[in-house]
C-alpha cells in the first residue's frame, strides 16, 4: 500500500495551472496542491427525464467542469439541484442525455471497475463477513485474491477495523459500516473515489472521524475524490475545489477554491478563511440563510 | 488508530439474552398439556361420552401403532411416503429454483410468464393429481409428479421474490465494479435468494406431504395414505388414527428439518433479526 507522508510531500504543490473562479480571482496554485492532468472532464453532461406526458424535465442542465488528478473536489447544493446524479454520470452508473464526460488520462469514458465508490448507505452484504466485503472488488475483477487479502487486512487496519474481520456486518455500528465500505472502495487501488453523501447518514462524532481520516487517505495516497455533500463545512474542510450547484433546474453555479492548508484539523473551522468561503456558498445557496447560519 | 470510538465490548454483552442454556418453562407446559388432552380423551371414551366410531381410545390408537412398528407393517409405508416425498421435493425445488432464476434474468421473460404464474398458482394443484394418475397410472411415478407439483410454486414465487434484489445500492455497487451478469446473480442475487429460498421450501414440503398423501388416496400400493384409505375400508378407526399420528409426525420431522436447514443456510438473516429486537 502506498502510504506515508513521504508520497503525500511528493504529490504537494506539483501544480501551476492558473485557474479562473467564479469570484474573479486567478490564483496560480492551490495550497494543497495537486497534478496538472486531468482525471476527469465533464463537457456539457445534461440529464432529461421523459414525463409521460407533457414536457421533459431537466434535471441537469449542461453542465462543463474539470476535476484534475489528486484533487478533491465537492459538489454542494440543495436537494434536487443533481449533484448526486452529476455523481452517477461521471461514474457510468447513470447515462447522459447529452455532452460527454470522459477519463482525463485515457480520453475514454470512465470504466467500471477503475474506480472507487462509497454509496450514501454502506451497501454491505449482509451474508458475507468484513473481510469478505472488503475482499469482493477482487473477486469480481479477478485480482489474484492472495496480494487482495493482504492489502484487505492493511485497509482494514487503516480504516480502525483490523479486529473486527470475521465479524458480520449487522454486528457493527452505522459508522464501522461506512468504514469498511471505504476500505472496500480501495481495495483495488482506484486513483478515482467517487462518494455520494458517504458520511450523511451518520452521527455529528463518527462523522468528524471519517472526515479526517478521509483527508488522511487523500493526502497520503493522492487519490482523486469527487464528493457530494450537502454539509457546507464539510466540503470547505476536505475540499481544494468545491463546485456549488442549484436546483430548478440541476446547474454548477460557482466553483469555488479553498486554499487552507492541510492537514486541517479542528482548528481550520476557526481560520477566517474557512468561514469567508463557507459564507460565499451560503450566499450563493440561498440568500436567507446569510448571517443567521454564519457569525 | 485514534478513531476507533466504537466500543465492541458492547457487542457480545447484548448476547446474554439469548444464552441456550437458560431453562425454559414453556416446552414443559406444552407436553404437560398434551398429556392432559390424552389422558383426558382416554378418560372421554372409556366412560362412553364419545363414540368409538368418531374418537377411539388413544390408547387402542397407541397399541395399533405398536402393533404395526412391531410387524413392520408402519415402516414400509413410512418408507414409501418419504421416499416419494423427497424425490418429489427435491426434484421441484431445483426446478424452480432453476426457473425461477431463468425468469427473474430478463424482465421481458417475467412480463410474459407472469401470467401463467399466476393462472397456474390460482389453480389448486391437487386438482389436477387425477389427471396425473390417468396419465403415469398408478405407482410411484405418479405420486411422486403430484408431489412435485405442488411444491414447485411455492419454492419458484418465492425464490423469484428473493432474486428480485430491490436494494439499489447492491446492484450500483456490482455495477460500479463492472460485474457480469453471472457475477450479479452469484454473489449477490442468489445469495440474497436463500432465506427466500428456505422460506419457499419450508412451505413446499408441507406442501410435498399434503400432495403425496392426495395422490396415495387416488391410486397407490403403498404409502400412509394409502394405509389410512384401507383402514377405512376396513372401518379401522384406531388405525385410520394411527396413520393420522404418522402423518402428523411426519409433517412435524420435514418441519423441524427444514427449519434446521434454514437456520444454517440464512444465519445472516437471524443475526440481523437478533440484533434488532
Amino acid at each position: 500500500m502506498r502510504d506515508g507522508p513521504g508520497l503525500s510531500e511528493s504529490i504537494m504543490n506539483t501544480s501551476n495551472a492558473p485557474v479562473t473562479t467564479i469570484d474573479g480571482g486567478t490564483h496560480a496554485q492551490f495550497a494543497t496542491g495537486m497534478r496538472c492532468a486531468s482525471a476527469l472532464t465533464i463537457q456539457g453532461a445534461c440529464k432529461t427525464y421523459k414525463r409521460p406526458n407533457g414536457p421533459q424535465f431537466l434535471a441537469l442542465t449542461p453542465v462543463d467542469a474539470e476535476v484534475r488528478e489528486g484533487e478533491f473536489v465537492s459538489l454542494v447544493g440543495p436537494s434536487g439541484c443533481g449533484k448526486t446524479t452529476l455523481l452517477k454520470m461521471c461514474s457510468g452508473l447513470m447515462s447522459l442525455s447529452g455532452g460527454k464526460i470522459v477519463h482525463g488520462r485515457t480520453g475514454q469514458k470512465v470504466q467500471p471497475g477503475s474506480y472507487g465508490f462509497v454509496f450514501q448507505v454502506p451497501a454491505l452484504l449482509p451474508w458475507l463477513t468484513v473481510f469478505n466485503n472488503v475482499l469482493l472488488p477482487a473477486r469480481i475483477l479477478g485480482l489474484p485474491i492472495k496480494e487482495a487479502k493482504d492489502r484487505a487486512a492493511l485497509l482494514l487496519d487503516m480504516v480502525g477495523l483490523g479486529n473486527a474481520h470475521q465479524k458480520r456486518p449487522s454486528e457493527l455500528s452505522g459508522g464501522m459500516q461506512q468504514r469498511v465500505s471505504l476500505a472496500r472502495a480501495l481495495l483495488h487501488d482506484p486513483d478515482l473515489l467517487f462518494m455520494d453523501e458517504p458520511f450523511g447518514a451518520l452521527d455529528a462524532m463518527t462523522r468528524a472521524d471519517l472526515n479526517m481520516e478521509l483527508q488522511r487517505l487523500h493526502m497520503s495516497q493522492g487519490k482523486t475524490v469527487l464528493f457530494v455533500t450537502h454539509d457546507i463545512e464539510e466540503a470547505t474542510l476536505l475540499s481544494d475545489r468545491i463546485l456549488v450547484m442549484s436546483a430548478n433546474p440541476g446547474r454548477i453555479v460557482a466553483d469555488i477554491p479553498v486554499k487552507l492548508p492541510r492537514p486541517r484539523g479542528l482548528a481550520a473551522k476557526k481560520d477566517p478563511q474557512f468561514y469567508a468561503v463557507v459564507e460565499r456558498i451560503h450566499q450563493l445557496l440561498d440568500k436567507r440563510t446569510v448571517g443567521r447560519l454564519v457569525p | 488508530m485514534t478513531t476507533v470510538s466504537v466500543d465492541e465490548k458492547s457487542l457480545p454483552a447484548a448476547d446474554k439474552n439469548h444464552s441456550g442454556l437458560a431453562f425454559r418453562i414453556e416446552p414443559v407446559v406444552s407436553v404437560a398439556l398434551a398429556a392432559a388432552l390424552v389422558g383426558f380423551l382416554e378418560y372421554a371414551t372409556r366412560a362412553g361420552w364419545i363414540s368409538d366410531i368418531v374418537l377411539p381410545r388413544p390408547s387402542r390408537v397407541a397399541w395399533v401403532l405398536v402393533d404395526g412398528f412391531s410387524t413392520g407393517f408402519f415402516q414400509q409405508h413410512i418408507i414409501s411416503t418419504l421416499s416419494s416425498l423427497a424425490l418429489g421435493f427435491v426434484c421441484a425445488f431445483l426446478a424452480a429454483v432453476v426457473v425461477a432464476s431463468v425468469l427473474t434474468s430478463s424482465q421481458f421473460l417475467e412480463r410474459v410468464f407472469l401470467p401463467f404464474i399466476v393462472a397456474f398458482q390460482s389453480l389448486p394443484k391437487v386438482a389436477i393429481a387425477p389427471l396425473i394418475v390417468l396419465w403415469l397410472g398408478f405407482g410411484d411415478l405418479s405420486k411422486v409428479t403430484i408431489v412435485a407439483i405442488v411444491c414447485f410454486f411455492p419454492i419458484m414465487v418465492n425464490t423469484m421474490q428473493g432474486l428480485r434484489v430491490r436494494d439499489r445500492d447492491h446492484y450500483d455497487l456490482f455495477r460500479s465494479l463492472g460485474a457480469k451478469p453471472h457475477q450479479m446473480f452469484f454473489r449477490m442475487r442468489l445469495p440474497h435468494a436463500v432465506p427466500f429460498i428456505s422460506a419457499g421450501a419450508q412451505i413446499g414440503v408441507i406442501f410435498a406431504l399434503i400432495g403425496a398423501v392426495v395422490a396415495e388416496f387416488l391410486g397407490a400400493n403403498s404409502g400412509l395414505g394409502f394405509a389410512l384409505i384401507q383402514a377405512k375400508a376396513q372401518f379401522d378407526v384406531p388405525g385410520v388414527y394411527a396413520c393420522l399420528v404418522l402423518l402428523m409426525a411426519v409433517g412435524l420431522l420435514l418441519h423441524f428439518i427444514t427449519s434446521l436447514v434454514e437456520r444454517r443456510i440464512s444465519f445472516w438473516l437471524h443475526d440481523q433479526s437478533r440484533i434488532q429486537i
